[in-house]
């Protein structure tokens, strides 16, 4: 079937990645996400060990879109920019394109301004590189991979007896 | 959209759980995250009311690790079914690769049924995707409730574009796993 793929080639994590780095270095921040709307990380830089990654990833793309989605109800133009301050760390939001968004975790110790400051500064390199990755053309691969996993939820399916799991619930 | 990730060997699947309140959306997900083992499953987020509804939507992700040293992740979120929680369907339903449909059997439900597939379609439409084309699983829930509503009939008022459906009693863990492997079937081209 034709599903269609976002294809990430070696390099455009390394390039998305490296200009994160500059921007955590440059902005004195804590880690810096890049997240694809649809709850993917595309690329990050030192996402703290106590979090798990993909929960993070879930929960600030659909934190981002609730907002925006209010913003759109209020009638806010062009909304982009969330920020949440916490009493030791701050969350600012930078929206990269369309269907991206710049996370940026920093501590209440670093100022708002520089971490806008340098991510806005960000933002134009980061909307080149994810523009570049999604006009590229759609593609079908043909990946025996994804087919082996769902033999595996297959098996799965025909082994598994009514009532298993119940107990750990 | 899916992501094929070839230098780090992954490839992410996004799929949806759509369908009326209480239809056993999160009971699906739960039973998953109890079944599979610890390595394959991460962690759970619910994000539910005080009275166990799905406020926000429910999250599990899944990573099966397959030939080659490839990481094949189904990323599973459930919608919150009620009507006016439209904004947060529409968030999860943003870059979707796949939909279950999980209909209620109870037979006073049929009418929530048809107006939660009916949602799906338009939400689907407002995060620019067709109801038509997006890769679709019904399964019919509850089927050991007391009268269920006869398969005939969620046939013939739910089932508008003939796909593949299971009967399911999610709690007790039947027909879980079948619609998940349906779903991955449909994904992956496997079938």
């Amino acid at each position: 079937m034709g599903l269609r793929f976002l294809e990430l080639k070696s390099g455009d994590v390394e390039l998305m990645e490296a200009e994160l780095r500059t921007l955590c270095a440059r902005s004195g921040a804590e880690s810096v996400v890049l997240l694809d709307l649809s709850g993917v990380v595309l690329a990050s830089h030192r996402i703290p060990d106590k979090i798990d990654g993909l929960l993070f990833a879930a929960l600030l793309s659909g934190n981002f879109a609730a907002t925006e989605e209010l913003a759109r109800r209020l009638g806010v133009v062009d909304f982009r920019v969330m920020y949440h301050e916490g009493k030791r760390q701050n969350l600012y939001f930078d929206k990269v394109t369309e269907e991206t968004v710049l996370v940026v975790l920093f501590k209440d110790s670093n100022a708002l301004g520089r971490v806008k400051l340098f991510s806005e500064k960000a933002l134009p390199e980061l909307a080149r590189m994810v523009g570049e990755i999604t006009r590229r053309p759609e593609t079908t691969p043909d990946l025996p991979q994804a087919r082996s996993a769902a033999e595996y939820l297959a098996r799965l399916a025909r082994s598994i007896q009514p009532g298993d799991g119940l107990d750990q619930v | 959209m899916a992501i094929h990730n070839a230098p780090s060997k992954e490839i992410i699947y996004k799929i949806a759980y759509h369908g009326p309140g209480m239809s056993g959306k999160t009971t699906n997900l739960r039973f998953i995250y109890n079944t599979l083992p610890g390595r394959q499953v991460g962690k759970f987020l619910v994000l539910d009311t005080a009275v166990e509804r799905t406020l926000y939507y429910d999250f599990l992700p899944l990573a099966i690790s397959v030939d080659d040293d490839y990481r094949v992740r189904f990323h599973l979120y459930t919608v919150p079914g009620q009507s006016y929680y439209d904004a947060s369907r529409k968030l999860v339903l943003k870059g979707v690769d796949g939909v279950v449909f999980v209909a209620d059997s109870h037979g006073e439900r049929m009418g929530e049924n048809i107006e939660s597939l009916e949602m799906l379609k338009k939400d689907l439409a407002d995060v620019g995707l067709s109801y038509d084309d997006v890769p679709l699983i019904i399964q019919y829930n509850k089927r050991d409730v007391p009268s269920p509503i006869p398969l005939a009939e969620l046939e013939a008022k739910l089932n508008d574009r003939h796909v593949g459906t299971y009967e399911a009693v999610a709690r007790d863990g039947v027909g879980v796993f079948e619609t998940l492997s349906a779903m991955a079937d449909l994904l992956t081209g496997r079938k």
